[in-house]
C-alpha cells in the first residue's frame, strides 16, 4: 500500500508520558471519551463516504487526526491524515483503503490503551 | 498568576478540548469551554474572557468567523486569540492571521509551549490595558484642563467683558485666548467719561496666569466706575495681587487715564515695555516704566504716582506687552527693544504706528510662527465732543417718592492727602434713583469743583502754568510736593430737593485757600487754554455758577425736570 512505510509507530511514548503527567487521575476519563468519540466519528465517516459527502468525510478525518495526535497514537493520526488527503483528491481506491486502515488502527489503539505506556505494567 | 484571567477554550472535539482545558487550568487560568462556533460567541459575550483559544475548523460558525466577531466586539480592548490548527496548512494560517489571530498552536498540544504562549499574550494584554488606561487618563486630564480653561475664560469674560475696548479711539491686537498667555487688556469709562485703559502681563502661562486677571479686572472696572483715581486703583490692585498671588508671580502693567475734557493723560507703567506717545504733527516721546510691577512691593513701599501729559486731538499712545519684544523669528532671534524703538521713533508721522509695528513683528516671525502671544494697543486722543456718551447707569427699581436732604462734608489735611472723596460722594448721590441718570454730569461737576478747590484753593497752584508742556510737568511735580505739606480743608455742602416736578441739587464748595479775583472773570470770554477749561465746563453743565467770599467759595446749581429736560 502506498505510503504505508512512512507511517510511524502506532504509539509516540513521549507524547503519552506527557499526557499521563498532565491528566493524572483524569486519564481514564479522557481515554473513554476518545473511545466513544472516535467510534462515532468513524461511523459518520463511513456513512459520508457511502453518501458521497467528501467534505464531511474530510472533516471527520481531520477531527479524529487531532484527537489521535493529542493521545499519542501517532500511527492513527498519520492514517487519518492519509484519509483526509485521499478525500481531498477524491481518489476512491485510496479513500477506501485509508478508511479500512483507520478502522484497524483505531481498534489497535483501543487495545493499546489497556497496556503500557498508557497503563502501568 | 492572576486567578481572574479567564480563557475561552473553543473546540468541537471533546478529547482535544479536555486536554487543552487541563493544560490551561494547570497554567493557572480560569477556563470557559465552548463546544462549537456559536457556543464560543455565546460564551464570549457571557463571560468576557481575556484570552481565546479557537479551533479553526468547527461545525456551524468556523473559527475564522468567530475570531472576526470577537475582535469586532472587543473594539479597542486587546483580546488575544490563539488558533488551534496545524502549522502545515498554509492557507488556513493565512486566513487565521487575516481574521485577527495572534498566535497558533498545533496538535499534539505541548503544555510547555502553550503555557509560554498564554503567558506571553497575557503580558501583552496587560501592557495594552495599561497603555489604554494611561491614554484614557491623559485624555481625561486634557479634557478636564480644556474644560477648566473654558470655565475660567467664561468667568473671566464675564468679569473682564470688552468694556469700552470697542470705542472708536482704541485699536487693539490681542488673542481671544491671551488670558492664558497672561495678557489682559481692560478699558472702561469713569463717571466723568474719562477713558481708563489697563494693559497687564502676568508672569507665567495657563491658569496660573489667568487667575490673577480676575481680581485685577474686578478692581479696575469697579473702581473706575465709581470714579476712583488711577493711583487708588493701582494701590488697590497691587495690594490685592500681592495678597493672593504666590511668591514670584506678579503683573507688569500700564494704566492710562485719558481725560478728554482736560485733554490730558495720566500714565503709570510698572514693568511693561515703554509706551510711545506720538504727536499728531510729528515727535515721539517714549514713556518708560518707572515702577515695579503690580504685586511685588508691600503697600507702604508701593508708588502709584502717575505722570500727567498734555495731549491734543490726534495724538496717539502705543502700548504693547513683552510678547512683542520676545516675538522670535525662525532662527530664534527676538524682535527686541531696539527694533521696536527704531521703528516707532523713525516712523513717518503720517503712518500708523499700530499697523507698522504689527506688520514688522509679523514679518519678523515669518509664516510658521505663532503670533497669538502678541498684544498691541493704540489709544487716540479726541476732542471732548467726539467722545460718545457713556451708557446711562441702570435706573433704580422704582421712582423715588421724592427726597429732601442736606449734607455737609469737610475734608481735613489727612483726608485731602489720602485721595479723592469723589467715589464716596458719588455713591451717596446715585443712591437716589432720580439722580442716577444724571450721575455722569454730577460726577464731572464734583470732580471739577474738587480739583479747583484743592489745587488752586488749598494748594495755591497757578493753573496758567499748565499752558506750556514744560510748565505742565512742573505743575504736577509741584502739586505732589504741595500735597505732602498741605494744611487746610475743603468743605462740600449739598442741598437736594426732589419733588413731583423735578430735581434741584445745590453744591457749595468752600476751601481754606486765599481765593481769587472772580469779579474780573467775564462769562463766555475765557481764552481757550487748558487752564480755562474747568470753569467753562462747569458753566456748560450747571444752571448757575456763583463765586462768593474772597473767591474761596463756589456754589453751583443743577436742575432737571423729571421728563429728562
Amino acid at each position: 500500500m502506498r505510503g504505508i512505510t512512512t507511517v510511524p509507530d502506532l504509539i509516540d511514548p513521549a507524547v503519552v508520558a506527557e499526557l499521563k503527567d498532565l491528566m493524572a487521575g483524569d486519564l481514564e476519563a479522557l481515554l473513554q471519551a476518545f473511545r466513544d468519540d472516535s467510534q462515532a466519528r468513524l461511523a459518520v465517516a463511513r456513512r459520508s463516504w457511502a453518501a458521497g459527502d467528501l467534505a464531511e468525510l474530510r472533516s471527520q478525518a481531520h477531527s479524529l487526526k487531532g484527537a489521535a495526535a493529542n493521545l499519542g497514537v501517532a500511527g492513527l493520526a498519520a492514517a487519518c491524515q492519509g484519509l483526509e488527503s485521499a478525500a481531498r483528491h477524491g481518489d476512491a481506491d485510496a479513500v477506501s483503503s485509508a478508511l479500512d486502515l483507520v478502522g484497524e488502527l483505531l481498534n489497535a489503539s483501543h487495545e493499546a490503551f489497556q497496556r503500557p505506556p498508557y497503563r502501568d505494567a | 498568576m492572576n486567578p481572574a484571567v479567564r480563557v475561552l477554550v473553543a473546540d468541537d472535539n471533546r478529547v482535544d478540548r479536555m486536554v487543552l482545558a487541563t493544560i490551561v487550568r494547570r497554567a493557572g487560568y480560569e477556563v470557559v469551554e465552548a463546544v462549537d462556533g456559536n457556543d464560543a460567541l455565546h460564551r464570549f459575550r457571557e463571560s468576557r474572557p481575556q484570552l481565546v483559544l479557537l479551533d479553526a475548523l468547527m461545525p456551524g460558525l468556523d473559527g475564522f468567523e468567530v475570531a472576526r466577531e470577537i475582535k469586532r466586539e472587543a473594539g479597542e480592548d486587546l483580546i488575544p486569540i490563539i488558533f488551534l490548527t496545524s502549522l502545515t496548512e498554509a492557507d488556513a494560517l493565512a486566513r487565521a492571521v487575516e481574521a485577527g489571530g495572534d498566535d497558533f498552536l498545533s496538535k499534539p498540544y505541548n503544555q510547555i509551549v502553550l503555557k509560554a504562549k498564554l503567558n506571553a499574550l497575557q503580558r501583552m494584554r496587560v501592557m495594552h490595558e495599561t497603555m489604554q488606561r494611561q491614554r484614557d487618563e491623559i485624555g481625561r486630564h486634557h479634557a478636564r484642563l480644556v474644560q477648566e480653561q473654558e470655565a475660567a475664560k467664561a468667568v473671566f469674560d464675564n468679569i473682564a467683558h470688552t468694556g469700552d475696548l470697542d470705542a472708536p479711539f482704541i485699536r487693539r491686537l490681542i488673542s481671544p485666548l491671551a488670558i492664558f498667555n497672561g495678557d489682559v487688556l481692560l478699558a472702561a469709562r469713569n463717571p466723568a467719561n474719562d477713558l481708563f485703559v489697563l494693559l497687564g502681563d502676568f508672569t507665567g502661562h495657563g491658569l496660573a496666569a489667568a487667575v490673577g486677571a480676575m481680581p485685577l479686572a474686578e478692581i479696575f472696572y469697579g473702581m473706575t466706575d465709581k470714579g476712583f483715581a488711577p493711583a487708588e486703583i493701582l494701590r488697590e490692585a497691587n495690594r490685592k495681587l500681592l495678597g493672593i498671588m504666590p511668591k514670584g508671580y506678579f503683573c507688569c502693567a500700564t494704566l492710562v487715564a485719558l481725560r478728554f475734557n482736560k485733554q490730558e493723560m495720566e500714565f503709570w507703567n510698572g514693568g511693561l515695555p515703554p509706551g510711545y506717545l506720538r504727536r499728531r504733527g510729528g515727535g515721539v516721546e517714549r514713556i518708560e516704566s518707572l515702577h515695579l510691577p503690580l504685586g511685588v512691593l508691600a503697600d507702604q513701599r508701593f508708588d502709584p504716582a502717575t505722570r500727567v501729559l498734555a495731549m491734543r486731538p490726534g495724538d496717539h499712545l502705543l502700548l504693547g506687552t513683552d510678547g512683542l519684544i520676545d516675538a522670535r523669528d525662525p532662527a530664534g532671534d527676538p524682535f527686541g527693544y531696539r527694533r521696536l524703538d527704531a521703528l516707532v521713533l523713525d516712523l513717518d508721522p503720517a503712518a500708523s504706528a499700530f499697523d507698522s509695528v504689527q506688520r514688522a513683528v509679523q514679518s519678523h516671525i515669518g509664516d510658521s510662527g505663532r503670533d497669538d502671544d502678541i498684544t498691541l494697543v493704540e489709544i487716540t486722543m479726541v476732542a471732548p465732543e467726539a467722545v460718545p456718551e457713556r451708557g446711562p447707569l441702570p435706573e433704580g427699581e422704582r421712582q423715588g417718592a421724592g427726597a429732601e436732604w442736606t449734607l455737609s462734608y469737610e475734608l481735613g489735611p489727612r483726608s485731602l492727602r489720602r485721595g479723592t472723596p469723589l467715589p464716596l460722594l458719588q455713591h451717596i448721590v446715585v443712591e437716589f434713583p432720580e439722580l442716577r441718570r444724571h450721575a455722569a454730569t454730577i460726577y464731572t461737576v464734583l470732580s471739577e469743583l474738587y480739583s479747583n478747590a484743592l489745587e488752586h484753593g488749598v494748594l495755591g497752584l497757578d493753573s496758567s502754568r499748565k499752558s506750556s508742556p514744560r510748565g505742565f510737568a512742573d505743575y504736577y511735580r509741584e502739586r505732589a510736593r504741595a500735597l505732602e505739606a498741605l494744611d487746610g480743608f475743603v468743605r462740600f455742602r449739598f442741598r437736594c430737593d426732589i419733588d413731583a416736578h423735578g430735581i434741584r441739587l445745590d453744591i457749595a464748595v468752600t476751601d481754606s485757600g486765599r481765593g481769587f479775583d472772580y469779579q474780573s472773570l467775564v462769562p463766555g470770554n475765557g481764552t481757550v487754554a487748558y487752564h480755562g477749561r474747568g470753569l467753562r465746563l462747569l458753566r456748560s453743565l450747571c444752571r448757575e455758577v456763583h463765586h462768593r467770599g474772597c473767591g474761596n467759595e463756589v456754589e453751583v446749581q443743577l436742575a432737571w425736570d423729571h421728563d429728562g429736560a
